[in-house]
């Protein structure tokens, strides 16, 4: 028999594919007395160093498996550290900025309702009669709550995402902020609070698009928050690095 | 999925079945034998996970365990029958660096009766070590054939052989190869 041939019946032995004829051939190769045990147990070595390199052969497959098994836990534990460490510290001083901003407005309000509405209503009083200046004070007020007010829907869409993110439910979170964006009229940066939030919103999503995998969107979103200049430009700008080339 | 049919995935080489036993299982490997043998290090617990999750795979496809002969939970067999005994022969192997000498006292019995089997497992592990630094063409053919398990039309194909039978020959070169290697 050719070498090449009893290598082919040696591997289809061990491999399990071996007719019942080549399973004899096979026994007779290792037993037959009629062989010389010289020749036997060179068959026998052959076969069993060939049945190693097999085993190593699987052993590297299985391997190289379990390795790409781990460099994917890996990226993915990163995935998390990253955004992990990216939204963790902002969390908090956003936090405060949120608090902080509401309370200014309150603030501004209340100075407002002091200084400015409160001598006019007075003056109300006084002049009952001036139908134009009980439109301009119905104006005034109309257009402080209305400030108020879309301040608040901003502040509350950027809390409750908050309190979705740090539950890990970036979806809805994102649904959240979405849904505040839509309701934001344009703004422009004169408006420093509006612009600010809208920046916070977006810079927002686009951590929790990160945390979908939806990358592309995050590319777009950080884009926008680098294009605003203002507060999370270099977390953004950082953030996009991060997920150059990556799918 | 249930202990019968993961030896079934491992039997037909199934490889999303047996990466997902291997990362569910992982953990609590690790710290069983971690606390059993008084090991921190988590390399070397690592190492003896990957090289038992080896074994079982081993043993599956030789057929030495089937659903039938397995008496307790796959997870049990891997950890208590496989693990601890490969954890032994790590031991073994690093047993000049045991500060503890009656912890290596107590072992030494069992750890006569696996000499055969480190000297096995080394073997393989240098053959296995060669042929990753083998390169193209043998390190790749030979890992289709013998653990992708494909036909040598695909192989051929895969690796730009202009027909089966050419890449036959190469497989038969490169088997040659290692057995003068290893003879």
């Amino acid at each position: 028999m050719k070498t090449i041939e009893r290598t082919e019946l040696i591997d289809r032995y061990l491999l399990g594919e071996a007719t019942a004829e080549e399973k004899m051939q096979v026994e007779r190769l290792l037993s037959d007395p009629e062989l010389s045990l010289e020749d036997r147990d060179k068959f026998r070595k052959e076969m069993e160093l060939q049945q190693e390199i097999i085993l190593a052969i699987q052993k590297q497959g299985l391997k190289e498996m379990l390795q790409r098994e781990e460099a994917r836990i890996r990226a993915e534990k990163s995935d998390d550290e990253v955004t992990a460490t990216l939204v963790a510290p902002r969390i908090t001083p956003l936090y405060r900025r949120i608090i902080r901003a509401t309370s200014s407005t309150a603030i501004a309000a209340c100075f407002a309702y002091l200084v400015v509405i409160t001598p006019q209503v007075s003056r109300l009083a006084h002049v009952s009669n001036d139908a134009q200046l009980y439109a301009s004070v119905n104006t005034e007020m109309t257009d402080a709550y209305s400030q108020l007010k879309g301040c608040d829907d901003a502040s509350n869409a950027i809390l409750e995402a908050n309190a979705l993110m740090q539950s890990g439910d970036y979806k809805q979170a994102d649904r959240v902020l979405t849904q505040a964006l839509k309701q934001m009229q344009i703004v422009t940066p004169d408006n420093a609070q509006a612009w600010s939030e809208k920046e916070d919103m977006l810079y927002l999503r686009a951590l929790c698009t990160i945390k979908q995998h939806r990358l592309y969107r995050s590319r777009h979103l950080l884009n926008e928050v680098v294009n605003m200049n203002s507060t999370h430009k270099d977390e953004a700008q950082q953030l996009l690095n991060q997920i150059k080339g990556r799918k | 999925m249930t202990d019968k049919e993961y030896i079934q995935a491992f039997r037909r080489n199934e490889q999303s079945v047996i990466t997902a036993f291997y990362t569910q299982n992982k953990e609590r490997f690790i710290t069983h034998i971690g606390r059993k043998f008084h090991i921190l290090d988590r390399d070397t617990l690592f190492d003896v996970y990957q090289d038992s999750i080896w074994r079982l795979w081993r043993i599956i496809q030789q057929g030495k365990l089937t659903e039938e002969k397995l008496t307790s939970s796959l997870v049990a067999y891997l950890q208590e029958g496989i693990g601890e005994n490969v954890m032994l022969e790590t031991l073994r192997k690093q047993k000049e660096s045991l500060a503890n000498d009656e912890q290596l006292r107590l072992l030494e019995d069992e750890l006569d009766d696996i000499d055969d089997v480190i000297a096995q497992e080394e073997r393989i592990e240098t053959i296995r070590q060669t042929i990753s630094n083998m390169g193209k063409p043998c390190s790749p053919l030979l890992k289709l054939f013998y653990w992708e398990k494909l036909s040598w039309e695909v192989i051929a194909n895969q690796l730009g052989y202009s027909n089966a039978d050419t890449a036959k020959t190469q497989k038969y070169k490169c088997i040659q190869k290692l057995k003068a290697l290893f003879r």
